[in-house]
């Protein structure tokens, strides 16, 4: 083939797009395009070292409800404490029989109602007996998105 | 019968070798028997030997605090089932007679067999317990070792309430540390 | 357990240790009598 302009031109662009791809091979190009989340710009391969173990507290103060029928939280660690239906160990202390003599919150009285009538019942409703369906304690866990959100006014204290 | 008459002259008569032989094996023979049956007793002290029969209550400790916590101190089955005296434990272990009895009899020996028997099996230890004052949990634990600054709120009302008043032991208000619960119908203090 | 229960096994308990002391004695007094037969100390001189 006879080396004309174009020809040359030709191959030196290819050859300059071959070693391109060539020496961006670890880069984005033709990648694809990462990965954006909490965590930043990350690449889908790469594995993230874990975050550490979040502690939940022994004890505290009762936490204030940040909105009106809130399930209140749970102050305290509840490890191994058994809800089953063998034993709910929540209700040894926070059920109206125990709670004066345990020093602990009284459960609300809606437990006590039936979930659709509303009618009263003599002893806590099963549906309100899996108090971890409901009621959380809190770890030590910063929130991971920042937000503006601001209690109701009968709420908030100053 | 013959063979008892000649072991006693045997054991009757005088030995013809030294004094210091006969006595030395006697005290050598005393260590090795006393070394072997508490080695053996011992054995049937372990975790691998209790789940040979009661394998899923074994499973049931393995979530709990005294089998794993931050401090790495464990519990074994026979820190809180066992006494810890010899004259205490060589009692219990002759208790333990009713158990092989039980093994013999299979009356725990299935899943459906042991959650019926739970229940019964449960109050018993309870109660032995409470009689001796949960003994076993004394082994390792003491009102008066207890750091009051370092426990949480609750803990420290309860256990500065029991200890002033004396009236409850360890085992009332700590049910279900070690085990999953079986049914607490009509016990105090649960619902 | 009631406490006739507990009376028994604390009985029998405490009966199984002078049991287990006699029987270590006379399971060590086997042993070294058959120790010593093999020196000089041959039964029936």
């Amino acid at each position: 083939m006879k080396m004309t302009a174009k020809f040359a031109s030709g191959l030196m662009i290819l050859m300059l797009a071959f070693g391109a791809a060539h020496a961006a091979d670890e880069a984005l190009v033709g990648g694809n395009g990462g990965l954006h989340s909490l965590r930043g710009q990350t690449e889908i391969k790469d594995t993230f070292p874990g975050e550490s173990w979040k502690k939940y507290p022994k004890d505290g103060q009762p936490i204030d409800s940040d909105y009106v029928y809130q399930p209140p939280l749970i102050p305290h660690t509840i490890r191994n404490y058994e809800v089953s239906l063998n034993a709910n160990k929540c209700l040894s202390c926070h059920s109206w029989k125990y709670a004066n003599e345990m020093g602990a919150t009284k459960i609300s009285v809606t437990h006590y109602r039936s979930p659709r009538q509303g009618q009263v019942l003599s002893d806590v409703s099963p549906s309100r007996y899996f108090c971890l369906q409901c009621h959380v304690p809190q770890a030590d866990a910063t929130p991971l998105v920042d937000n503006t959100f601001k209690r109701v006014d009968a709420l908030d204290e100053k | 019968m013959n063979i008892i008459k000649r072991f006693w002259r045997r054991l009757s008569s005088p030995s013809k070798a030294a004094a210091g032989v006969v006595l030395f094996l006697g005290f050598m023979g005393g260590l090795l028997f006393w070394g072997a049956f508490n080695t053996g007793m011992e054995a049937t002290n372990t975790e691998a030997f209790c789940s040979g029969c009661h394998a899923p209550i074994v499973k049931e400790i393995r979530e709990t605090i005294h089998y794993s916590n931050r401090s790495g101190v464990r519990a074994i089955c026979s820190d809180c089932h066992v006494p810890h005296e010899w004259t205490d434990k060589i009692v219990r272990k002759v208790q333990a007679s009713k158990e092989l009895f039980a093994f013999a009899m299979g009356t725990i020996n299935t899943e459906e067999k042991f959650q019926a028997r739970r229940g019964h099996l449960a109050h018993r230890e309870w109660s032995r317990m409470k009689n001796n004052d949960s003994k076993e949990c004394r082994n390792c634990h003491q009102f008066e070792y207890m750091d009051y600054s370092e426990q949480g709120l609750r803990a420290v009302k309860q256990h500065s309430e029991a200890l002033a008043s004396g009236d409850k032991t360890c085992v009332d208000c700590h049910k279900g540390i070690a085990h999953k619960l079986p049914d607490m119908k009509d016990v105090e203090g649960w619902q | 357990m009631s406490t006739l229960e507990s009376v028994i096994w604390h009985v029998l308990g405490y009966a199984a240790m002078p049991v287990i002391i006699l029987t270590g004695f006379l399971m060590v007094a086997v042993v070294s009598l058959w120790i010593l037969s093999i020196g000089k100390d041959k039964p029936g001189r």
